[in-house]
């Protein structure tokens, strides 16, 4: 099985770096945000020139601590906007 | 914060999020948020941009529009052909525009019609050549009043020094004008008041002389002799001679005045029927008197100047018959003066005010009227010294006169006296009689060596035994030698001592010894002692020998 796993990163492992090149050179940080355990996935290197951290301390932040970067009065609508991307849409609440 | 999120999480947001160093920054994020086929969350993904510096240079642009808007100086903003393009709420504030009135128009709509076109050509010259120009303007404002501006007009520049627009800051300075324009009319009444007081001085020293000696002349002459009727001419000269340097003192503020706590309207009602005969039969005189009016302190021979000065000059402004009213009535000044005349300091006064219904006082000649030997009046009709002797006297006694009049609509002189609380006085004169012989010994000291030799000459003659001084530390030296010195007649003004110095030291050594002052012109330390009540009698230069000779009697015998 880990044989398997192995190999199938391998055989994606060009076209990733390819990705991650064009991704880690955008000028704006780009991000993947897992909604059910709360932590960032991904995050692009240009969070280091813009902001100073690594995109691994990201990876590595609990909730509290990425939302301790946060200035205090703009928790709420980062509040507002986590309610909005948890619902569970099904056709029927959008037609609502 | 910016945001628009949508129902599902997708949209846009800006948040602030500290730096590893510590200070916040401006991320605006774009997101999107995948979700399974049963519409369950998986992931966020997210585009983040640093907007720190637009947010910035949108807070500075907020807080310089805020300024901009709040200032208390009018900005206006044009395109390159003059056309308005911004103005800020003081523009409307000082000239009574509002915003949409002027928006695309030029700002020529402000001209008041007072500069030449040359001043506009030169301000365009400069502000063509890409620089600034700054000047003093008189604006007309909405309603058609004018006012006066202080301008700044500058070309707005892009980053490739192309020039796109001009902006003019101006501020209203009317106020501040007018405040700087008094100011200057009273300093130049003060200089003027100086130096008519120097003549003045001068020249009733000159008058003294010829007084003295044409009288001690004339007593050589029998009565019926022709002689007296040409020294008698002199002496009537004199005395027109001493009447105007009387009126220069009187302007220059340096006047000796005896005031006596009096009610205004008892004067005026004395006054009437002298100033009746004065003005004629065509002129209709009335006399408004104020109920109650405080009791003010005054020299009433003064007051009666002041109405006779302003009814002549209201009699020659109506030719052809008129009405002049006195009025009196209490005012009480509060801070700031009266209507546009913050020189009015606050305080209890009681006003006079003489109108007429006359020719008028245009506005070149407004501000000058109050300056000496200034006259509208032919020559051999005016001294020019009517006004200027109602200012000095109104100033001295710390009240203030105004004058409010159009051509052609007449004029109104008011006078603010001060209030007193002093109780009523009532006043009378005292007339000097013939010649009074003494036999006293008597120090004369006078700088002036014709004067104290006519003086001298003239107390012997009544039998009194005359020490002659030409200076303090002389008269002291003479004091020492003839301790039997009964009476001290000094000048006042006079170098290395001062009469008021010298009478000092004199009665250290003699208690006994009287005092009379000579003075002309006095120096303001002399005269606000002596007018708060001396008890020493002052003979106001140029005098006549009969008053001497009472005046020493008086002092022997009082």
């Amino acid at each position: 099985m880990p044989d398997a796993h192995h190999s199938v990163v391998e055989a994606l492992q060009p076209r990733d770096s390819q990705l991650r090149a064009l991704l880690d050179n955008s000028s704006d940080i780009l991000y993947q945000f897992n909604l059910q355990t709360r932590r960032f996935e991904y995050m692009s290197r240009s969070i280091e020139q813009i902001l100073g951290y690594c995109p691994e301390d990201l990876l590595a932040m609990a909730p509290d601590e990425y939302l301790g970067l946060i200035h205090p009065d703009d928790l709420a609508l980062l509040g507002l906007c986590s309610r909005l991307s948890r619902r569970t849409v099904t056709d029927k609440s959008r037609s609502e | 914060m910016l945001a628009s999120v949508e129902e599902n999480g997708n949209g846009q947001v800006e948040i602030r999020v500290r730096a590893k160093n510590g200070g916040y920054r401006y991320m605006s994020i774009r997101m999107r948020i995948t979700r399974n086929d049963a519409g369950v969350p998986l992931y966020r993904y997210g585009n983040i941009r640093d907007t720190t510096e637009r947010k910035l240079a949108e807070v500075e642009h907020a807080k310089l529009i805020q300024t901009i808007e709040q200032v208390t100086e009018s900005i206006i903003i044009t395109d390159l052909d003059g056309a308005i393009v911004y103005v800020n709420p003081a523009f409307g504030r000082i000239n009574g525009y509002t915003r949409d009135e002027v928006m695309g128009s030029n700002p020529r709509i402000l001209k008041s019609g007072n500069h030449p076109d040359s001043l506009y050509k030169e301000m365009w010259a400069t502000l063509l050549r890409g620089e600034t120009w700054s000047g003093d303007l008189i604006n007309k404002r909405k309603d058609g009043t004018k006012y006066n501006k202080t301008t700044t007009i500058s070309p707005i520049k892009d980053p490739n020094g192309r020039v796109i627009n001009y902006v003019a800051v101006s501020r209203d300075v009317t106020h501040e004008l007018s405040l700087r324009d008094q100011l200057n009319r009273s300093q130049k009444m003060e200089s003027m008041g100086r130096l008519a007081g120097g003549v003045a001085h001068d020249f009733n020293n000159l008058l003294m002389v010829i007084q003295s000696f044409t009288e001690l002349l004339q007593a050589q002459f029998p009565v019926e002799d022709r002689l007296r009727r040409y020294t008698g001419q002199v002496l009537a000269a004199v005395k027109r001679g001493s009447s105007l340097t009387g009126q220069m003192l009187a302007f220059s503020r340096k006047q000796v005045v005896s005031p006596v706590a009096l009610d205004l309207n008892a004067l005026v009602d004395e006054s009437a029927r002298m100033l009746k005969r004065l003005i004629g039969e065509d002129i209709d005189f009335r006399i408004v008197p104020g109920e109650l009016l405080w009791t003010i302190r005054a020299d009433p021979d003064h007051l009666f100047q002041i109405l006779m000065n302003l009814s002549v000059n209201s009699r020659d402004a109506m030719p052809q018959g008129g009405t002049l009213t006195i009025a009196t009535e209490n005012v009480v000044v509060g801070q700031g003066g009266i209507g546009g005349h913050p020189l009015v300091p606050p305080g209890n006064y009681v006003k006079i005010s003489v109108t007429d219904t006359g020719l008028g006082i245009g506005a070149e000649n407004r501000e000058k009227i109050f300056e000496p030997f200034f006259t509208t009046k032919e020559v051999g009709k005016g001294t020019g010294l009517g006004l200027a002797t109602v200012y000095g006297i109104v100033e001295q006694s710390g009240g203030r006169v105004l004058v409010d009049s159009e051509l052609g609509h007449g004029a109104c002189f008011t006078i603010y006296w001060p209030a007193s609380t002093q109780p009523l006085n009532t006043h009378g004169s005292s007339k000097a009689d013939a010649m009074q012989n003494g036999s006293e010994t008597v120090l004369v000291v006078e700088d002036e060596n014709y004067l104290r030799d006519g003086i001298c000459e003239f107390l012997r003659s009544l039998g009194y035994k005359v020490f002659s001084a030409s200076s303090g530390p002389i008269a002291l030296t003479i004091a020492l030698d003839n301790p039997q010195i009964d009476l001290l007649l000094t000048d006042i003004v006079m170098p290395k001592m001062s009469g008021t110095e010298l009478s000092h030291k004199l009665k250290g050594m003699l208690p006994d010894m009287k005092v009379i002052f000579m003075s002309g012109y006095t120096g303001e330390e002399f005269l606000r002692t002596y007018n708060q009540g001396s008890h020493t009698p002052l003979l106001q230069k140029p005098f006549g020998l009969g008053t001497l000779a009472q005046r020493v009697r008086d002092a022997f015998d009082k």
